[in-house]
């Protein structure tokens, strides 16, 4: 009998120090994925651009391209690039990612002309076993294996929050005109639930009036324009993308509205992106406040996620968020890295 | 045979149907129907107008041209390289701009005609081949154009902005040539019947490749009042043109089959294309409500225009009928 309680009693201790040492479960949307050392040192990756029509564009790109080839060298792979273009075509999207996956390449980073679509070429990938990510427009109805982008709820926010303390210190009661980008694109649906929930928050400025641009230029011109007509009093604009600056500058100039900060009716301008049109207003002091849209670090974030999912490593997280920075008409000059002052042209000061 | 008061009320229907929606926006928001919001609508349309109306006599000879937006850009990213890269005068890149619109415009019309392509695959073709060089010549940057030029973008006469002035004179010129030359008449010979029309004499060939060119010149015309407009050389610009321009082209009347319609249409074409956004745009709804309630009014807008051709159909048959009997 004494030997059979001294063998249960080990068996029990045994078995709880079995259990004792499991890893604890790690709630997370990640794949768990054995880290192992890679056989593989030459890799493919398969870049599906939805369109090329941006600087901003380029400039990740070639971003990407130059911080692949820092950290390939660091680990001793070998990082090629197949890199296509869908030029705003869904369909062809689509086409161009089985592409991708016919040739075989070790991971494939779209972005996404279409955020529920892609949804399609991300399970075919996946029963090609090649993992996916989706770069700056986030999927919906699907979960790809990464989301590498800017945190454009975050950056709504953060624009807002500067904001709002800049109208509380100037005393002033906003009342704003807010040109909305394309419902299509999460991100533009993102900033504008991000400047409500600031301007629900903290009730420095009440948005009168809203415009969906679909980043129509025509639309910037017109949509400020009527905008102003309807509201004459309105002080204020939240503009979906600074992109759109030079357009919604005219269209202020020709209604007379235009005015630098300090100057008697000036209309208060917050934005986000920090893009070269963007940059020149705050430069000029047209514009407030922006959040910037840090393309080397979106590009830095791109390639470890895909480095880490070649080489089998298990993600800390599969939604990766790159927040920008604020930037007034104050600290411009200051902000180190703007790709806009990289890319651009800015011939003033 | 007379016509019937609900014959000659749905005869009218397109129009009834455009008077109905301009009522109806007056109504809703007091600063609508204002001549100060007409014209800074007509100012927002100008350059369009001016890109699309070469297009209109493609249209005309029962072609297409779906490069005018990619042209418009390809133009537009040349001139602002030229002043703003290369610091060349203002004059000079500006005859340039307007000199390669119309060369590209012979591109496609040598495409078609010479080497013997469908003109929707030339310029499907076209289209992608002149954005790409666009990028690749400007870099696919958002390029603050001159001051000396951005300035003009807000230059009037009287309460008129002049590229109003200069649009409107422009299609009444295009107007000209499509009914008072042999150029508008050949051109409209070609679009009803090609065969019949060379049979009859007419240089197919010359007249099909003389309207691209006109196509491309007016797409580069229209470039420069675009980015005079928006201060800036936009990578976006002209995108989706193509899908626009024959919306306001069908709109105005011209037969996507050729041979029928008039270039004076196309001021009721764009006037009603716009005239839905900016309604819409000063009744301040839900961002959400927008594509419903576009599509929704085009789509009358349209239904009541095919009501029209359906009684003139009816009307036709009654009349062959009666002079049988």
């Amino acid at each position: 009998m004494k030997q059979l309680s001294k063998v249960i009693i080990v068996s029990l201790i045994a078995l709880m120090l079995v259990v004792g040492c499991q890893p604890a479960t790690i709630e997370t949307e990640t794949p768990v994925v054995e880290t192992a050392v890679p056989a593989q040192t030459d890799f493919t990756f398969g870049l599906s651009w939805n369109r090329k029509d941006l600087q901003l564009i380029q400039a990740w790109e070639d971003y990407m391209n130059k911080i692949a080839k820092e950290m390939a060298a660091e680990k001793g792979i070998t990082i090629n690039w197949v890199i296509n273009v869908a030029d705003g075509d869904v369909t062809r999207q689509a086409s161009n990612i089985e592409d991708l996956i016919s040739q075989d390449v070790d991971v494939i980073i779209a972005r996404a002309e279409d955020s529920a679509a892609i949804c399609a070429s991300y399970d075919a990938a996946k029963e090609a076993g090649i993992p996916f990510i989706t770069f700056d427009r986030e999927a919906e109805g699907c979960t790809p294996d990464a989301h590498v982008g800017a945190d454009s709820f975050n950056q709504a926010v953060s624009t807002g929050e500067t904001f709002a303390d800049l109208l509380e210190a100037k005393g002033v009661e906003g009342k704003c005109i807010e040109l909305i980008g394309d419902l299509k694109d999460q991100n533009a649906v993102n900033r504008t639930e991000g400047w409500a929930k600031v301007e629900q928050e903290r009730g420095a400025w009440e948005t009168v009036y809203q415009v969906p641009t679909e980043y129509d230029p025509e639309k910037f011109t017109s949509g400020t324009k009527n905008g102003f007509s309807e509201y004459p009093d309105a002080n204020c604009m939240f503009i979906t993308t600074d992109a759109g600056w030079g357009l919604v500058q005219n269209a202020l100039q020709e209604i007379g509205k235009l005015a630098k900060t300090g100057e008697e009716g000036h209309i208060w301008i917050a934005s986000q992106d920090v893009d070269i049109p963007g940059y020149q207003g705050l430069m000029e002091g047209y514009m407030d406040v922006s959040t910037s849209y840090d393309a080397y670090n979106h590009a830095q974030a791109l390639v470890e996620t895909a480095i880490s999912l070649v080489m089998g490593e298990t993600l800390k997280s599969t939604s990766i968020l790159v927040p920008g920075r604020v930037v007034t008409s104050e600290n411009v000059r200051e902000t180190e890295n703007l790709w806009a002052r990289d890319y651009g042209d800015y011939q003033g000061e | 045979m007379k016509m019937t008061i609900p014959q000659r009320l749905l005869n009218y229907a397109f129009y009834i149907a455009l008077l109905a929606i301009l009522l109806v926006f007056s109504l809703l928001t007091p600063n609508f129907l204002t001549s100060q919001n007409f014209i800074e609508m007509m100012h927002g349309f100008a350059p369009v107008l001016i890109m699309i109306s070469g297009l209109a006599l493609v249209v005309l000879t029962g072609a297409i041209d779906f490069s005018v937006g990619s042209i418009a850009f390809l133009v537009g990213s040349i001139g602002t390289y030229l002043m703003v890269m290369q610091e060349w005068p203002v004059w000079i890149s500006l005859i340039i701009m307007i000199i390669s619109g119309a060369i590209f415009g012979l591109i496609n019309g040598l495409i078609v005609e010479v080497v013997k392509v469908n003109p929707l695959i030339t310029t499907f073709g076209t289209m992608l081949a002149f954005r790409g060089m666009g990028y690749l010549i400007a870099g696919a940057k958002y390029i603050p154009i001159p001051r000396l030029l951005a300035d003009l973008h807000g230059v009037k006469i009287g309460p008129i902005y002049v590229d109003i002035l200069i649009s409107i004179g422009l299609v009444i010129f295009l107007f000209f040539v499509q009914k008072r030359t042999v150029f508008g008449r050949h051109l409209m010979a070609l679009g009803c019947n090609r065969e019949n029309a060379t049979k009859l004499g007419v240089k197919s060939p010359s007249v099909f490749i003389w309207a691209f060119v006109l196509s491309g010149l007016f797409a580069g015309i229209g470039s420069i009042f675009y980015i005079i407009q928006g201060g800036y050389m936009t990578p976006r610009m002209g995108q989706g043109l193509e899908f626009t321009g024959i919306a306001i082209i069908v709109i105005g009347g011209i037969s996507l089959f050729g041979g029928e319609g008039s270039l004076l249409g196309l001021f009721l074409g764009i006037f009603t294309v716009y005239v839905i956004e900016n309604g819409l745009q000063h009744l301040g709804l839900s961002p959400y409500v927008y594509p419903f309630l576009r599509g929704a009014i085009i789509f009358l807008a349209m239904y009541a225009d095919s009501l029209k051709n359906r009684i003139r159909h009816v009307r036709k048959i009654q009349t062959v009928e009666e002079g049988g009997a």
